[in-house]
């Protein structure tokens, strides 16, 4: 026994994590790159958050590729050059993104105040202090837009999407080019599309459902093509399993195919929404306006959290840009909160 | 190579020519000559000079097959000969493939699959079909996968669905294992047993033929020899034709085996006969190269 005792002592050794010891080279040459930095941009003319970033990525690239080089030759040397490049490169990319977020909490925080979700602004003007009005219009609005456009734009997506991938018809190359060009329309462009076509030509007005039109005319290329790619992952033998035990084709796709690309159709989806929540310029046609709460969909103008953040824009106050960045949060907000709950929803039979 | 033609009852062999389907005649000759009192179920399959392309490449030429009823005939042959081509031909699964294309006939109960008015849906119903991987339905549970097929076809079964499940997962040899847990998602199932699942959920449908293409060249021995079993057993109530890599796996679970061969052109078939006269004394020497291992 005492030969499985003395090998129940061994604790895992390996994968050799960095001790911190080992750490200390390294980050004694990042703290000289960082101090070589300084230095230099205190005695030559550089100056600004360019000069530093860029010389420090310089140096501290330069000064582990040394390190690196002086241990183990050159092709470590080259290994970490290519690290520290792609480093630079992922955050140069999170960077944007993590700015874009944290500027929208800090100045939208302001607006945030639980009255918002309750009150619209039937009574108050963009001007009027934050104290008073909401955006409860707005967000009703936005859901409202959400939830027709994805009710038009889905099934004529992903029967798009069947016809380019399973029946894969004569009409195939024409569809998948218009599918094409049809994602490089520039959103206005369809504003004013259904504008002309619809509200100059009879006598509607702008509605929550003429303002989904041209939603569902941006959210079609989206889904559709992000429907096309994961129903061509769904493997071919499924089909043929399908076909093979005396099913159409049709009954196949219906009952194999869809539901094996069940999580990916919820992707597009989530894709598609998230391609029209923030659009304004086709709401500013489309969408009449409204400073209250609007149940009716087909008559009466409508608000949409992107036209509440376009109005507080134009109003141009203080306190209107204060309600444009609130807005924003608050768009944010409930974009992230459709996703998670699509997310949830559609994995939670599928283990 | 007498013909033997002259005996036989159980088949309709009018039209086959003597001197090009002389082996297989011999072939479906001893299975009709089977005891009698243990006559097979199932139906006896005939293809008749079936060519097949995949665009304009000849992937197959000439191949007369009979199969006759309650038998297992092994297709055997290098990669690339044509006998997967084949198989699928009999299901009409080759004309899923785009830009395929055949010529000749094959007759289930002596009516041609390929006629023109035939619904192709009610065919693949009586000729059942396992793939080389196995493929269960990744949305459905274990139960849901077994009777897939009634679902899919449309089609209900004069038994209840239970009976069915414990039926065919039984005949497929995977009861015991699933029993417990019907409701699972077959996705955790080890590789063997889902392709049991895959054999049970042809069985769901009963058809009269059951094609296996490889179906054990994805799996570990273990789960091999299972199918094998499965193989035996369902033998006496339908007609099998599996297409083998394995030549142990043909001489082990085949009545009859045809020996495939490509020669750079469209693949053909060189010989069939009782498996034993194929391993043991071929005619062909081509067959007798391959079975005793000196190429492929």
């Amino acid at each position: 026994m005492t030969t499985l005792d003395s090998t129940l002592k061994v604790k895992p050794t390996k994968p050799w994590k960095t001790t911190k010891r080992q750490l200390i080279p390294s980050t004694a040459l990042l703290l000289a790159a960082a101090i070589a930095t300084y230095v230099i941009v205190a005695v030559t003319p550089m100056k600004g958050k360019l000069a530093y970033a860029l010389l420090f990525f310089i140096f501290g690239t330069g000064f582990l590729a040394a390190l690196s080089y002086s241990k183990r030759g050159k092709s470590a040397a080259k290994d970490t050059i290519a690290a520290s490049v792609m480093l630079t490169g992922g955050i140069l990319v999170f960077l944007p993104v993590v700015s874009l977020v944290i500027t929208t909490i800090v100045k939208g925080s302001k607006g945030l105040r639980p009255q918002i979700f309750t009150n619209t602004m039937e009574t108050t003007s963009y001007s009027d202090p934050l104290t008073s009005g909401g955006l409860l219009h707005a967000i009703l609005g936005t859901l409202f837009l959400i939830l027709i456009a994805t009710v038009i734009s889905l099934p004529l997506s992903v029967l798009t999407a069947l016809y380019l991938t399973e029946i894969k018809g004569k009409a195939s190359g024409l569809i998948q080019f218009l599918i094409q060009a049809m994602s490089g329309v520039p959103s206005v462009v369809a504003g004013i599309f259904i504008y002309a076509a619809l509200l100059l030509t009879t006598n509607l007005r702008g509605s929550t459902i003429i303002g989904a039109l041209p939603l569902a005319i941006l959210m079609i290329p989206t889904v559709t093509r992000t429907a096309q790619e994961v129903l061509l992952l769904v493997p071919n033998e499924l089909r043929e399993a399908g076909l093979a035990l005396g099913a159409t084709q049709w009954k196949t796709v219906a009952t194999i195919v869809v539901p094996a690309a069940r999580n990916g159709l919820i992707t597009a989806v989530i894709l598609g929404v998230a391609r029209i929540a923030g659009e304004t310029a086709p709401l500013l046609f489309t969408l009449g306006t409204a400073d209250k709460i609007n149940w009716n969909i087909f008559s009466g103008g409508q608000n949409a959290l992107p036209y509440y953040v376009w109005s507080g824009l134009i109003d141009g106050t203080e306190s209107g840009l204060a309600r444009s960045w609130t807005g924003i949060l608050v768009l944010l907000i409930l974009v992230l909160l459709l996703f998670v709950s699509a997310r949830l929803f559609g994995s939670r039979k599928v283990k | 190579m007498s013909n033997v033609n002259d005996e036989n009852n159980g088949e309709d062999m009018s039209t086959t020519s003597p001197s090009k389907n002389s082996l297989s005649s011999v072939a479906a000759s001893h299975a009709a000559n089977r005891q009698p009192g243990n006559a097979p179920l199932g139906s006896g399959l005939e293809a008749r000079g079936i060519h097949a392309w995949f665009g304009k490449h000849h992937a197959l030429a000439d191949v007369s097959l009979d199969f006759a009823a309650g038998t297992v005939t092994a297709l055997i042959g290098p990669s690339g000969c044509g006998k997967s081509t084949f198989i699928r031909t009999l299901n009409r699964m080759h004309e899923f493939i785009p830009s395929a294309a055949m010529a000749g006939e094959v007759l289930l109960d002596g009516k041609d699959i390929y006629e023109s008015g035939v619904d192709v849906t009610k065919i693949r119903l009586q000729i059942g079909m396992v793939f080389q991987k196995p493929n269960p339905f990744p949305s459905m549970t274990i139960g849901q996968n077994v009777l897939s097929g009634l679902k899919l076809a449309q089609i209900k079964s004069p038994k209840s669905n239970d009976d069915l499940l414990e039926e065919c997962l039984t005949r497929s040899g995977l009861w015991s294992e699933v029993k417990d847990r019907l409701g699972a998602h077959a996705g955790g199932l080890s590789g063997g047993q889902q392709q049991r699942l895959c054999i049970a959920r042809s069985l769901a449908v009963n058809p009269k033929v059951l094609l296996m293409d490889e179906p054990c060249s994805a799996l570990d021995p273990g789960s091999t020899l299972r199918i094998e079993d499965t193989i035996g057993q369902l033998a006496k109530t339908m007609t099998i034709i599996i297409v083998t890599h394995n030549m142990q796996q043909a001489a082990r679970v085949s009545d009859y085996t045809a020996f495939f061969l490509s020669d750079g052109g469209p693949g053909q078939m060189i010989e069939v006969g009782p498996t034993n006269e194929i391993f043991s004394r071929p005619k062909d020497e081509r067959t007798e190269n391959y079975v005793s291992g000196r190429f492929g």
